[in-house]
């Protein structure tokens, strides 16, 4: 048996991947792997999972009536793991960018004020979005993540929990009745709802450029995804996908 | 309602970003596309029909509950479900301390996966696996296949091949390593 620690890791992932550990080795796995939390657990066990895949052959199809309880059981999770969607007038004061939006508008009034009681004192031009996004595409730790047949791409920089959504090409809705929102699925919140981070409008001409604020702190967002929802957004969507957005290469 | 038109391709792709939404749609495509995968993977398994039923719904939930910690730059996602099954499978075994009964074990070694007809919903991804395990070495790929298809302990490996029990583990340690390398999961 090696002595080195982190060989006898790699040892006991594959050998977990392929059988059985005894509880000794168990236990020695979950300490190495706190010990080198570099190491991705799954890295052998998804190796063998493809052997797997590779010898299987031609399997057997699921019977109809297993495949009609799988049905049920998962009515019932989805039932008792989901909770129910606020209504749209609570989730438009909680998840809505709109009051945000207005209260812009009462921050922009506030600052032409002191803009007007500096005069003449130059004062510092806001940065444009375009800056903005620029700036975003620099900072270190952002990743970009894309949507090709929207023309769309999410840059998210998880140190500075900032982002923004471009879109190339959606169809616009009738703002009063749906609204876009955006989610982000983070591995750090396992089997909790993704993260809202908002509703957006699209312009007449089907693009977008919104920045992206999460309601709550994602800590490793890996997919981002946009769904229809009634105007206002929801808590919990169950409206139809209409992007996906996945991690570009590089 | 409908995906926008021009996004459907992209939607299906993938299915458990969308449970991991809560997409319910997305959960009753699930069931259809991996169903035979699991339920065949169950049967190997377990043998008993009974048994491998208990452990298909098991496998579900498991899938429902990890939907967001698929990582479609690690895996393609028949990878992550088969691993996810082959977890709750082992540990069912274990738990239940039993052994294959109906479908004995085939002694046949395996040779370099050949063209048979494959689970069509993951043929793509299935043909990429065999391509990569045909490039392991013959020893490698045996014993790999005694292990992860048969269900052969190591030690029952060594002593049906002849192998000493130190050279099986360091074939499947090479072949696994090989085999995430072939597929893109890190250095060979």
């Amino acid at each position: 048996m090696t002595t080195d620690p982190r060989e006898r890791l790699i040892d006991l992932l594959c050998t977990e991947a392929t059988q059985e550990l005894t509880p000794a080795e168990a236990r020695e796995l979950e300490r190495l792997l706190a010990q080198f939390p570099d190491q991705d657990p799954d890295t052998f066990a998804l190796a063998a999972a493809a052997a797997d895949i590779a010898l299987a052959g031609n399997g057997e199809p699921l019977p109809p009536e297993l495949a009609a309880t799988l049905r049920r059981d998962a009515a019932v999770f989805f039932a008792t793991n989901q909770p129910v969607p606020a209504p749209a007038s609570q989730t438009s004061q909680v998840h809505s960018w709109r009051l945000p939006l207005a209260g812009w508008a009462v921050a922009a009034g506030l600052a032409a004020v002191l803009a007007w009681s500096n005069w003449p004192k130059p004062v510092p031009a806001n940065p444009t979005t375009a800056e903005l996004l620029a700036r975003l595409k620099q900072a270190p730790g952002t990743k970009a993540f894309a949507a090709e047949e929207a023309n769309a791409e999410v840059l998210w920089n998880a140190e500075k929990q900032e982002g923004f959504l471009t879109v190339g090409k959606l169809p616009p809705l009738d703002q009063t009745r749906e609204q876009y929102q955006l989610w982000i699925v983070d591995a750090g919140r396992q089997g909790k709802e993704p993260v809202d981070a908002g509703v957006f409008d699209v312009k007449p001409d089907g693009t977008a450029v919104i920045p992206v604020k999460a309601a709550l702190k994602v800590k490793d967002a890996q997919v981002f995804a946009v769904t229809k929802e009634v105007a206002g957004g929801v808590v919990v969507t169950q409206g139809p996908m209409v992007l996906v957005f996945k991690p570009k290469a590089g | 309602m409908k995906a926008v038109e021009g996004t459907e391709a992209l939607a299906t792709e993938c299915l458990l970003p969308r449970i991991a939404l809560g997409d319910q749609r997305a959960v009753t495509e699930c069931i259809s596309r991996y169903g035979g995968l699991v339920w065949s993977l169950a049967r190997r398994f377990l043998g008993n029909p009974a048994d491998a039923e208990d452990a298909v719904q098991d496998v579900f939930v498991d899938l429902w509950k990890n939907a967001a910690k698929f990582d479609p730059t690690k895996s393609a996602e028949p990878t992550f479900v088969t691993m996810v099954t082959r977890r709750r499978l082992i540990d069912r075994k274990r738990r239940t301390a039993r052994v294959p009964a109906s479908a004995p074990l085939d002694m046949d070694i395996p040779g370099k996966p050949d063209n048979r007809e494959r689970l069509t919903e993951i043929s793509d991804d299935a043909a990429r696996a065999a391509t990569a395990l045909g490039e392991l070495k013959d020893d490698q790929r045996r014993v790999i296949g005694m292990a992860i298809y048969q269900g052969f302990t190591h030690e029952e490996i060594a002593a049906a091949t002849g192998m000493p029990l130190g050279t099986v583990k360091t074939h499947i340690r090479r072949g696994l390593i090989r085999m995430r390398g072939l597929l893109g999961g890190g250095e060979e």
